[in-house]
């Protein structure tokens, strides 16, 4: 199956996300901004890499996890991925995960210093704050991503 | 082969695109086209089924909002991650020159009593602009070689 963790960047909540799936992150522990800094694209991206779908790794179920960012797209873009797996009758093996609601204002105003405004010094340790305050948020948004793939598909999302 | 018209909004220039793909002959009213002006449709934003070709070829259009080459660029990217490859998937990008305004106009609509002039307006503007996507379909003719 194939896990797509999205956001509007594709560079930090969706990242996170990502990285706690695949076990780079400990979920029972909080982050350092150095642990953050390690996991590959953690505010790293640029405007070339929207809506570039980039693997993270697979993780013990074999289920390869990915990350993207779809600018301020909701969940249509979602939808139309969605509605391409649909296409190939692939829809049983591709998940979407909308990480924007597990977002807080201090990794807009962070994410968007950093990456938009090239001001990395201002932008990382405020967005790398807010990753951290909105960590547990994206535990349980993992956690609730593995609970449905469990007996997915007989239970439909 | 599944082929997609992807635009701005699916249901106006890629609608018109698809149904001339298909041979089908338009006047200069697109009302009695399938999906043409259907906001219903629209917001859901799947691919729309507009039909089969003479070859069997699924034929497709598609809503992006502004951003269709990052859709573009998802979409291709997705075919490939499920294990598809380009023969099966092509997509070819429809604009007009009232792009923009049909962009302004389609949003105006979600007032829903207004979206039947929408559709009018709209369809005033496209009639100028067959010509234009029809070169846009033969070009996708040229590109692809169907068996």
């Amino acid at each position: 199956m194939k896990i797509i963790y999205h956001c509007f960047g594709g560079s930090h909540s969706s990242v996170s996300a990502a990285a706690l799936h695949l076990g780079l992150l400990d979920s029972q522990k909080v982050p350092t901004e150095e642990e953050l800094m390690r996991i590959p694209y953690y505010d790293k991206t640029t405007d070339a890499d929207f809506g570039e779908i980039r693997y993270m790794g697979t993780d013990e179920n074999d289920n390869d996890i990915y990350v993207f960012g779809k600018k301020s797209f909701s969940n249509r873009y979602s939808t139309v991925l969605t509605g391409i797996a649909k296409i190939f009758g692939d829809q049983d093996d591709l998940i979407m995960v909308d990480c924007m609601k597990r977002v807080n204002w201090s990794m807009k105003i962070g994410g968007f210093t950093s990456r938009r405004l090239g001001l990395t010094s201002i932008g990382r340790p405020i967005v790398s704050w807010g990753t951290r305050k909105a960590f547990m948020h994206l535990v349980n948004l993992v956690e609730i991503t593995r609970f449905k793939i469990s007996d997915y598909p007989m239970k439909y999302l | 082969m599944n082929v997609i018209f992807l635009g701005t909004i699916g249901i106006y220039h890629p609608t018109v695109a698809a149904h001339l793909y298909l041979g089908r002959h338009i006047n200069n009213d697109f009302s009695p086209l399938c999906y043409w002006g259907d906001f219903d449709a629209e917001s859901n934003g799947e691919p729309m089924l507009i039909g089969l070709d003479s070859a069997g070829n699924r034929i497709y259009s598609l809503g992006a909002g502004i951003e269709v080459g990052m859709t573009r660029k998802s979409i291709e990217q997705l075919a490939a991650i499920l294990g598809h490859s380009e023969k099966e998937l092509v997509i070819q990008p429809i604009s007009v020159k009232a792009e923009m305004t049909i962009i302004r106009l389609y949003r105006a609509a979600r007032l829903k009593i207004l979206q039947r002039t929408v559709n009018h307006v709209v369809s005033y503007l496209l009639t100028r602009e067959v010509d234009t996507i029809n070169l846009q379909v033969k070009e996708l003719q040229d590109r692809v070689r169907f068996d």
